[in-house]
């Protein structure tokens, strides 16, 4: 009997797997088949389709279909208006100079942290990641304690001066803007072009030298070339985040400046022009979109193994006066640019300010928890109206809302990517879950609030989602998705069969593989994607000034809300909300770094 | 010499790379540094390039200091352990690059690449991409862009570490060819004594970021100057013994020999100093424990009054088995090196 006739004649199963062995030590780590991963892509994919393409998809139809003087009435106004071309010119043009100015300030930052090694360097580190994710509008209203009529410097100018006016015109000027978009996305320099730098290879600097390049000709014709995909990438996405603009030009620009963001969330809120706003939201996304597949592009090329070394080793102590000189005046340009406000924002929170009767000004006259008090007090001890310390508890129960919804969304996304990163279906889907990042808050907010405007009627239940308090954390999901999703990504990826086999192959049971391998590099992620949902939840102001119902305002919308009524107690009192959301913002980014897995953030 | 380094001290942090190394290069002479890793070899030549200052001691290029000048001014050639080529460029453009640095016109830079090229084997190649390159292929092309500037001193930093031992010994053999035939005066850094014994002029061997000796191949094989080369070398036969007056006694017997030591001395018993049987010198007694072939040569573990001693014999030389009585002789002018004891 030949060994084929065995095999046929024997117990089936051998036929159909001639080495069943294997299969026990493989069996988990089961090739993706398509339908496997179809099934984890499921869930992610329904909830893109109903919340994100269904709500976009009623904005062109509102756009189209409402304008009184024929369908593509909206856009030639939006596109001949002057008022409109004038939005859309300043939208490009303030994007494209703060991010030459974000550039301008983060690069040499990025160089110093990739290259250098000093005493509080990781305390920079962590203190430069915290804009990242400040809300916008605490970075508002932080500037605004700086800078702002009542800010400090103000305030000490006047003093100093017996002055009766403040001397400092810095609210409502293209100046604020750009400061503040600088502070915003000098993380994102310092991040992608940092990463990149500190494992670029030193000996192809040296090696220039050595064949006679100087100082300059090898940065302009080595590194420069060499960084220009990382510099280009951190470029994209500092103006995709800068043309999306929101809470800052509402809040610093004041009514003089208005971008696309603004002026969508004036024609819709102020203005009950659908059609126009569905129009602009439509010209935004067709902008952000292009953007976005540039950057997923790029980002590609990012991944690209480039002679990269460990960046242990190629950093240097700082020596020489010079160099300490130049590294000095760096970190504090980043700790005045990117601390000053926060701090400001912090201290002016818990100073009280008596009225000067001599002059028109305020002197400080000493700390006070007041405006912290005031939170909770209702004046007027009516029934409708909400102390502003409930919008805390909505706040936070929004958040865990949003990171219960991300990470159960997320976490399938991310292990389909991860088990196989090559396959057709993850290469067409895997720029679709970024298409989120690339559209505008107040686009989503819009698109909630027109694709939601009527019940829905799902699996023949009638939905009505437009009353729901859910509807706020399904869009703070939509904007946390693409963060939570680069989190988890690589954890899962770095997972590498190999691992699994070795462990079982030391006796690990799947049970206990998933627990001693899978669970330690995993938990980590997880909780860093749950802190990203988390904050960005909390701080989240374009899609929620649209779609928050009035008697629920969350802390941003609250905040807004006291800042745009007059008065120095409403001052005070947002100054207070600002600084609480701003420390838990800050305590989140704090632990994120904490949990930093070597090279894990794609961001 | 044209190149002298004078009493180079470096540290980084705690750790002494350099302790005090001084040693020149005439022109047109290969020398090649010998050493373990981590023995200061690659930070001798981030020196000399310019890369690094050293804390202490002077580097003179014709009786010059350069310490001052920035290593684009210095006129070397540096060639990067895993090569650094530049990933943006092709390979023409990698080759041309010392060469625009110093203004060359454009026709002679092409026609210098070209040169270049067909010098290291690779005629025709100038716009590949450096990524498509097999580890041999990048060697020679790092090899061509450090020639290609014509430097007035080349260094290499391990050039072969990380091809595979036949892919090595034809590269060295052409690599050899190339820098006599360009009477290119270098330094050759390695861990590897056949390289190094291959290419150099002199070798000056290394340890701890210090000189143990400098001198031809043959003359560092033939007499190591202290324990550490001999040991770097493979050498593995060491005996306890007392010198007196031109003698020294030892577990396995009285020998002459011709250093002028007394007192506790370590003995070498050389490799390749024992012939089989009893002939001329001194003869010894044991056994053969193992004997393992190594192409051209037999190595054999004899045991001799309870010491195992190996030893290359000529593949050509009958052996008894294993286990088999054997007669060993020791020429001791030839086999012999006797170390002092350094107390402590």
């Amino acid at each position: 009997m030949t060994e084929d006739q065995q095999h046929t004649t024997g117990d089936k199963r051998t036929t159909t797997s001639p080495r069943p062995h294997r299969l026990r030590f493989t069996g988990y780590v089961l090739r993706p088949t398509q339908y496997a991963a179809l099934s984890l892509w499921l869930a992610p994919l329904s909830f893109l389709a109903l919340f994100y393409f269904y709500p976009l998809a009623s904005i062109l139809g509102v756009s189209f279909a409402r304008g009184e003087q024929g369908i593509a009435a909206p856009f030639i106004e939006a596109l001949t208006s002057s008022s409109m071309r004038g939005v859309i010119g300043f939208t490009i043009g303030q994007a494209a100079l703060s991010t030459m100015l974000t550039l301008l300030v983060g690069l040499p930052g990025a160089y110093l942290l990739a290259r250098f090694d000093f005493r509080g360097k990781s305390l920079l580190q962590a203190l430069t990641a915290i804009p990242f994710v400040m809300p916008t509008l605490v970075v508002a209203v932080g500037f605004n304690a700086l800078l702002g009529p009542r800010g400090w410097l103000n305030l000490g100018l006047m003093d100093l001066f017996n002055l009766t006016a403040p001397p400092i015109r810095f609210a409502n000027t293209l100046t604020a803007i750009l400061v503040a978009h600088v502070f915003y996305n000098t993380t994102i320099v310092l991040r992608t072009v940092g990463d990149f730098w500190s494992h670029l290879d030193p000996r192809l600097g040296q090696a220039a030298q050595v064949l006679g390049a100087n100082r300059w000709q090898t940065l302009w014709r080595i590194t420069l070339p060499l960084l220009a995909p990382a510099i280009a990438a951190a470029a994209l996405l500092v103006f995709i985040f800068d043309f999306t603009s929101f809470g800052v030009i509402l809040v610093l620009g004041g009514p003089r400046f208005a971008s696309l963001e603004v002026e969508i969330y004036n024609q819709a809120v102020g203005l009950f022009n659908l059609p126009l706003a569905a129009a602009l939201s439509v010209i935004q996304l067709g902008c952000t979109l292009l953007l976005t597949v540039v950057y997923t592009r790029l980002a590609r090329k990012l991944s690209r193994p480039l002679s990269q070394r460990p960046s242990a080793q190629t950093r240097r102590r700082l020596i020489g006066w010079r160099r300490r000189f130049a590294a000095a005046g760096i970190v504090a340009l980043l700790l005045v640019l990117l601390v000053s406000p926060l701090a400001a924002l912090a201290v002016r929170s818990v100073t009280s300010l008596d009225v000067d009767s001599n002059r028109q000004g305020s002197v400080p006259s000493g700390l006070t928890l007041a405006f912290y008090r005031e939170l909770v007090v209702n004046p007027r001890q009516a029934v409708s109206y909400a102390p502003p310390s409930t919008a805390i508890a909505i706040s936070l129960s929004y958040a865990a809302g949003t990171v219960a919804l991300a990470l159960a969304l997320g976490l399938p996304a991310a292990w389909a990517l991860a088990r196989d990163s090559q396959s057709r279906l993850n290469r067409l889907l895997d720029p679709l879950l970024m298409l989120p990042l690339g559209t505008s808050a107040v686009t989503l907010g819009l698109g909630f609030i027109v694709g939601f405007g009527k019940p829905l009627m799902l699996f023949g239940e009638r939905v009505d989602l437009r009353t729901s308090p859910v509807l706020v954390p399904l869009a703070h999901t939509l904007v946390a998705f693409p963060f939570v999703v680069r989190s988890l990504t690589p954890a899962l990826r770095s997972i590498r069969p190999r691992l699994r086999q070795a462990a079982a192959v030391m006796g690990a049971s799947p049970w206990q593989v998933a627990r001693r391998i899978d669970l330690p590099l995993v938990g980590r992620a997880v909780i860093v994607a749950a802190t990203f949902a988390f904050t960005i939840s909390l701080g989240e102001f374009g899609a929620t000034a649209l779609i928050t119902r009035p008697e629920y305002p969350t802390l941003s919308v609250m905040i807004y809300r006291l800042l745009s009524q007059p008065g120095a107690l409403n001052y005070g009192q947002s100054l207070a909300l600002s600084t609480i959301l701003m420390l838990v913002c800050a305590a989140g980014m704090l632990a994120i770094e904490r949990m930093r897995i070597a090279e894990i953030g794609e961001f | 010499m044209t190149l002298n380094l004078l009493d180079i001290h470096k540290s980084f942090g705690s750790t002494r790379a350099l302790d005090g190394v001084s040693f020149g290069v005439a022109a047109g002479e290969i020398v090649a540094v010998l050493g373990p890793s981590g023995c200061g070899k690659s930070t001798l030549l981030s020196l000399v390039a310019g890369l690094e200052t050293p804390e202490q001691g002077d580097i003179l290029w014709d009786g010059q200091s350069i310490l001052s000048t920035p290593p684009h001014r210095r006129g070397f050639g540096l060639m990067f352990q895993d090569y650094a080529l530049f990933p943006h460029l092709n390979i023409g453009d990698n080759i041309a690059f010392g060469l625009r640095m110093s203004r060359l016109p454009a026709p002679e830079t092409r026609q210098r690449v070209t040169e270049t090229l067909a010098l290291v084997g690779l005629p025709g190649l100038e716009r590949r991409d450096v990524g498509t390159l097999s580890g041999g292929e990048q060697q020679r092309v790092a090899l061509a862009r450090s020639l290609a500037p014509r430097p007035r001193l080349l260094m290499l930093d391990e050039p072969l570490g990380a091809l595979d031992r036949t892919l090595r010994e034809r590269l060295i053999q052409e690599l050899n060819d190339i820098l006599r035939r360009l009477e290119q005066t270098a330094i050759y850094v390695t861990h590897d004594q056949e390289e190094a014994f291959t290419l150099a002029d002199r070798v000056v061997v290394m340890n701890a970021g210090r000189v143990e000796q400098i001198g031809t191949p043959l003359e560092i094989y033939r007499r190591p100057a202290t324990p550490f080369v001999a040991r770097f070398l493979g050498m593995s036969n060491w005996l306890t013994g007392t010198a007196e007056g031109g003698r020294v006694t030892t577990p396995l017997g009285i020998f002459p020999i011709q250093e002028s030591v007394s007192g506790p001395v370590s003995v070498l018993i050389k490799p390749d100093g024992a012939r089989l049987g009893e002939q001329s010198g001194y003869p010894l007694r044991g056994k053969l424990t193992a004997q393992s072939f190594r192409g051209g040569t037999n190595r054999v573990t004899v045991e001799v009054s309870g010491n195992m001693l190996s030893f290359t014999f000529p593949s050509t030389v009958q052996l008894p088995e294993a286990g088999q009585p054997l007669t060993i002789s020791l020429a001791p002018d030839e086999a012999l090196l006797v170390f002092p004891v350094i107390p402590g």
